[in-house]
């Protein structure tokens, strides 16, 4: 999935979806941006000392090469009753190690081609330790935080290799030097009280949670953690109010019913307990029963998407070097290896949408779409697509199937609103689009596309409001802000 | 109140509540201070000097089909009645028709004493040659001797005991021919309280198709997990004794039949002293199932409810072997779990009103688990000290699992977690070289074989020879064997409570046919009693019967405790 970009454009309508293109006379403001770099580089490492998990300055790198990956394909073995299991076995084996033999090749072109950014080394490390190689995967690790020193994320790598192999205290200490690196570093103090809590230490745990609850946005697995801590210490109306405040936050979060199931039962509490139990039967039934819970037989298909995986990853890498041309291939790869995953084509549509050729993005799209039929995301890109390609008849009839198949996503709303707009049609049904949309999502985007049909329809004191709720949950971002003083003006 | 002959009576007579309160709270004081002095474990490994040569065989094909993974259990019982406790080894087989060479089979060895073991396996005629992977020991017919029953992948098999050190098998006449079913654990039980031993039977999946293409892991082999699609969970069946040799299959009558699962291990026990006995199965990645018995035989599924289905974060586990046991000598039987790697071994907690507590991290009772496969357990009190101690028995499932991960490894050290009183300890490192044994452990029992008033551990290793631990620690507490003999309850005393009471400290144990990973021990009982020399009485909840109550006796001695009849001689 695509960050969603600060700026807003006329054309850009889903959020994330498609991403960014690259702005239009990119020559004039890449001019101007060599000769600011000196300038952007101070900024950016003063920014750093703000957020140490920022990745490195653009620093000069070697001059990019193409890449050129193997084209080698990874079948699936389909046997035949009468084929010798040792022999099939022995191919399957051959399958698997040349995909590694590529993952490596791949990683060991990103080196050279990067040799200043510690991403690449993150990604060596990373694919070592799906190889469960643990010593090659933290020296890459370490490799990687030599370069970049600010990148306390990568002490949770660290520790969570250490707590693998039973090294609980060796695992605290990453994650401490992580803290210490940049307080604000996600997920660590989750882990060391995770660990305080494996160990029977709940008091410990709980302290640490409590810290974390005020530090970040509310999150619903430190909610549960502390739920199970305040049960471990037997405070079961303190469990009872975490595991609560975890469901709130995260409504199918079965674990948390589970636990608050329990609870209750303790506090004799005999319906609410029942009623949780219930909520936690359904819910797991629910989870149990999803595509990612079932267990492949076989490997290969599984590997590929790995190998696939590692591909968009070197792809983002390029991508953080302005290399977008370049990274093509790769994203190629990524689809001719892992055909039959849509994330890949939906990352090479993105792709696509960058360099401008949207009747590319269109197929691979409907490709996607084709193959993982269920992601609401696809068919309103595809609108968004023809929007731009100014087939509005058949934007409108894409979104409106988005909303008729999807009714509870907002974007094909919000999409669809878009277009009306734009087109000057269909302007009744927009105030109610946009209503529907803020009430399925209160989200920045929906309120300013509520604020905008507000202004079109003349009502400025709603669009005001509307558009200061935008500003309200996401401030820093300036298109709210421009429309703001718009509707100000007026 | 029962007579007693063979019990000596005790000087200490409590006379009144404050007195007798003054005197537990000093006695418990004193056995708390002395009680960390029991606690040194110490186990060799005594295989070679047994004489056993007895080595498992998995069937492996190169198929990896999910049965060799997972065989097999053993039992411990005394086929031959002569006071030493004797070993029967579950084996494997081959899945072709037609193997080169005579077929893997299952063995006896009969207890010879001093250690000593001798294959009578022929002259028993239990040389089974079923693909064996679950094994219980109860006396169905009530003549007197112990039968075994054989939950095999493939035909079961009923083996009765004739008495004179032979075994005849009696399947079809007893109608337990039909189950065909991957078998798992299985048990005796009185299900409906009328003196005769039923038989609960575990299954473990159903095969949907043939696997023609092996699953592999990072390029090698591997044995895929009952959760994958072409595997499916099923239902246990139950079986009525009819009280002439036969049963009869009461699945859907009582309730078992109504949910499905990937049984493992099963114990049954009366997990809510309501004097029946209920049913826990152990299910492979599935929710466990606790069957609570009405009385009448009919049972129902508690186990969400319970709050045994699912670990302390609401997952279904691994869940492999089980044991039952009052850890915590309040009154009570808690459950540990053995289940697969990245899961804690679970200590469930009584909580005595129908709910469960998971207290697996708190107590530390799964502490160390967590990288490991875990199978066979006991709850055991291997020093005598008043508390029960727990073993488990560990080996990968995946023979080729160091190639692509090194954190692990194919054969496993087996864990020794000592009671301190209020949390467990692990002390596999250090105690004695019997644990610096590293083999694919499947089944594990425990008995005292050596008649030294200790309990031993007998582990069945997968694919190789099983290991004998002879328990040699070195300051053991004093200690009371009990084995009942009922008369109008099922002759073994299976599902009976029996409680030790002394002036500080009351014992609770119950007869199981059939616990652990798939496999039988435990007929005979066992008290560690720590410093205490005093047993003020003993109390016995026969199954379909009454209490009774046994007055003082000795420690360090086994008691045959006849219902209605005092001791037998």
């Amino acid at each position: 999935m695509q960050k969603r970009p600060k700026r807003r454009r006329s054309n850009r309508v889903v959020a994330g979806h498609p991403p960014r293109r690259p702005i239009r006379g990119a020559k004039w403001i890449l001019g101007g941006a060599i000769s600011l770099g000196l300038l952007i580089c101070v900024m950016l490492s003063l920014y750093r000392k703000d957020d140490p998990t920022a990745e490195s300055p653009r620093l000069p790198q070697r001059e990019t090469e193409t890449f050129s990956p193997p084209t080698r394909l990874y079948h699936v073995i389909v046997p035949n009753s009468s084929d010798d299991p040792e022999a099939l076995l022995e191919a399957q084996a051959k399958l698997v190690a040349e995909m590694r033999s590529e993952a490596l090749a791949l990683v060991k072109h990103l080196m050279t081609t990067f040799p200043l950014d510690e991403n690449a080394d993150i990604l060596q490390g990373d694919i070592y330790e799906d190889l469960r190689e643990d010593t090659l995967s933290v020296a890459a690790w370490k490799q990687a935080l030599a370069k970049n020193p600010q990148r306390s994320d990568l002490y949770e790598k660290l520790g969570r290799v250490a707590a693998a192999q039973g090294n609980q205290e060796q695992a605290i200490a990453y994650w401490n030097q992580g803290l210490q690196t940049n307080a604000n570093t996600p997920n660590l103090r989750w882990l060391i009280a995770n660990v305080y809590h494996i160990r029977g230490e709940p008091a410990l745990a709980a302290d640490l949670l409590v810290q974390e609850c005020m530090l970040s946005p509310p999150a619903a697995r430190n909610y549960f953690l502390l739920g199970q801590c305040y049960r471990q210490l037997q405070q079961f109306e303190q469990a009872a109010v975490n595991y609560q405040k975890a469901v709130e936050i995260s409504p199918d979060y079965y674990n948390a019913y589970y636990g608050l199931a329990h609870v209750c039962r303790m506090m004799k509490e005999t319906e609410r307990a029942k009623e949780a139990l219930e909520k936690f039967r359904a819910l797991k039934q629910r989870a149990d029963a999803s595509e990612d819970r079932q267990i492949p037989i076989e490997e290969i298909t599984q590997t590929r998407k790995r190998l696939a995986a590692y591909y968009i990853k070197a792809y983002k890498l390029y991508l953080r070097h302005q290399k977008i041309r370049p990274g093509e291939p790769l994203l190629e790869r990524a689809v001719a290896i892992a055909p039959d995953w849509a994330l890949c084509l939906e990352k090479l549509a993105a792709h696509h949408y960058r360099l401008e050729r949207p009747a590319e993005a269109m197929k691979l799209y409907r490709q996607a779409q084709h193959l993982d039929p269920n992601q609401p995301m696809y068919a309103v890109n595809i609108g968004t697509l023809y929007r731009q390609l100014r087939r509005y008849d058949l934007a409108e009839k894409a979104f409106r199937q988005a909303i008729r198949r999807f009714p509870s996503y907002s974007p094909g709303y919000r999409e669809l609103i878009l277009l009306n707009l734009k087109t000057d049609k269909n302007l009744r049904e927009t105030l109610s689009l946009a209503q529907r949309a803020v009430q399925l999502k209160g989200t920045a985007d929906n309120y300013y596309t509520l604020s905008k049909v507000h202004h079109v329809n003349g009502n400025g004191h709603a669009a005001l409001s509307a558009i200061e709720k935008a500003i309200r949950l996401d401030p820093g971002d300036l298109t709210y802000r421009s429309f703001d003083a718009i509707i100000r003006r007026r | 109140m029962q007579s007693f002959a063979a019990v000596e009576r005790g000087d200490w007579r409590p006379s009144g509540s404050g007195r007798r309160f003054c005197a537990r709270s000093l006695l418990s004081v004193i056995c708390l201070f002395i009680s960390p002095l029991y606690g040194a474990m110490h186990f060799t490994d005594a295989t070679d000097e047994s004489g056993i040569t007895f080595r498992h065989t998995t069937g492996a094909s190169g198929k990896y089909h999910i049965v060799e993974g997972v065989s097999a259990g053993l039992a411990l019982f005394d086929y031959d009645l002569d006071g030493l406790i004797d070993i029967y080894f579950l084996n494997g087989s081959h899945h072709d028709a037609n193997p080169a060479g005579p077929p893997p089979r299952n063995a006896l060895y009969r207890n010879e004493g001093n250690w000593r073991f001798r294959d009578v396996t022929d002259a028993a005629g239990i040389g089974d040659t079923g693909y064996g992977l679950g094994v219980t020991v109860g006396d169905y017919d009530s003549d007197g001797d112990p039968d075994l029953f054989l939950n095999n992948y493939g035909p079961n098999a009923l083996y009765r005991n004739n008495g004179d050190g032979t075994f005849t098998e009696v399947t079809k006449e007893a109608g337990l021919d039909e189950d065909t079913q991957m078998g798992a654990g299985a048990n005796f039980l009185d299900a409906d309280g009328d003196g005769d031993l039923d038989l609960f039977v575990c299954h473990y999946v159903l095969c949907l198709e043939t696997l023609s293409t092996p699953s592999t892991c990072q390029g090698y082999p591997s044995y895929l997990g009952p959760a994958a699609s072409i595997y499916a969970k099923t239902a246990d069946t139950l079986y009525r004794n009819n009280g002439d040799g036969t049963f009869t299959d009461i699945s859907g009558h009582s309730g078992i039949g109504a949910v499905s699962g990937a049984g493992m291990g099963s114990i049954c026990g009366d997990f809510d002293n309501d004097r029946d006995t209920d049913i826990f199965v152990a299910n492979d990645m599935s929710p466990n199932h606790l069957f609570v018995n009405d009385g009448q035989g009919r049972f129902t599924e508690m186990g969400l409810f319970a709050a045994m289905a699912f670990d302390h974060n609401g997952e279904a586990q691994g869940s492999m072997g089980i044991d039952l046991a009052d850890l915590d000598n309040d009154g009570w039987l808690d459950l540990y779990i053995t289940p697969y790697q990245d899961q804690w071994a679970a200590l469930y907690k009584n909580m005595g009103v129908g709910a469960f507590d998971d207290v697996t991290l708190m107590s530390g009772a799964g502490s160390g688990t967590f990288p490991l496969v875990t199978w066979g357990t006991g709850l055991v009190d291997f020093d005598n000290d008043g508390d029960r101690d727990i073993f488990v028995a560990c080996g990968h499932l995946q023979p080729h699992i160091a190639k692509f991960d090194k954190r692990h490894s194919y054969p496993q050290l087996n864990c020794l977690f000592e009671n301190t009183g209020n949390r467990y300890r692990e002390v596999s490192r250090t105690s004695g070289s019997g644990l610096q044994v590293k083999q694919v452990s499947r089944g594990a029992a425990f008995d005292d074989l050596d008649n030294d008033g200790d309990v031993d551990v007998v582990v069945l290793n997968a694919g190789g020879l099983p290991t004998l631990l002879k328990n040699e620690t070195a300051s053991q507490g004093h200690w009371l064997q009990v084995t009942l003999r009922g008369t109008r309850s099922n002759r073994d005393g299976i599902g009976a409570q029996v409680r030790v009471v002394t002036p500080d400290l009351t014992l609770m144990d119950e007869v199981h046919s059939g616990r652990s990973y798939q496999s039988h021990f435990g007929s005979r009982l066992y008290f560690g009693l720590g410093p205490r020399t005093e047993i003020t009485r003993i109390e016995v909840d026969w199954i379909g019967g009454e209490r009774e109550v046994f007055p003082s006796t000795p420690v360090d001695r086994h008691l045959v405790l006849v219902e209605g009849q005092g001791t037998a001689p």
